[in-house]
């Protein structure tokens, strides 16, 4: 993985961004990923060094965020 | 079969052979590496919906573009006007 600094934040994060907003349970959509399958892919991602994650509230109507 | 796939969206062999630097078999590979190649992106966001689509993504980390490349990629573009501003 490589690393760079996000705008002047003073963070450093991956330079692949996990985008979540396929992710919630339960399913609010039929595209969306419950947590069995979301989380191999979550700790995939993590195990290749991935840091940086993007979540919002809206996303699977808060079920995707932590 | 990449060849005839590729023949399939590329008129002629020049177009093809920077999707053929790696195998990216979505194709999403070259525009993340186009993406990770401007100077104003920070990281691309990947939904992935399969293993595959980080393991491509992360994979386009490793994909340098030339001069040739980009200006092949940026070819097709035609700026639109700005609309709805004035």
């Amino acid at each position: 993985m490589k690393y760079v600094s996000l705008g002047t934040s003073g963070l450093k994060v991956s330079r692949v961004c996990l985008g979540m907003m396929s992710y919630g349970d339960p399913p609010s959509q039929p595209w969306i990923l419950g947590e069995d399958v979301a989380e191999d892919i979550v700790r995939r991602a993590v195990e290749a060094g991935v840091t940086f994650f993007d979540t919002a509230d809206m996303y699977s109507a808060a079920a995707a965020n932590w | 079969m990449t060849g005839r796939l590729l023949r399939k969206y590329f008129s002629s062999r020049d177009d093809y052979v920077l999707a053929t630097k790696v195998y990216f078999p979505m194709g999403s590979g070259v525009a993340l590496a186009w993406l990770l190649d401007r100077p104003a992106v920070a990281g691309p966001i990947v939904g992935a919906t399969k293993p595959h689509h980080l393991e491509e993504a992360i994979a386009a980390l490793d994909v340098a573009l030339n001069e040739l490349d980009r200006a092949q990629l940026e070819s097709p573009y035609r700026p639109h006007p700005v609309l709805g501003h004035s």
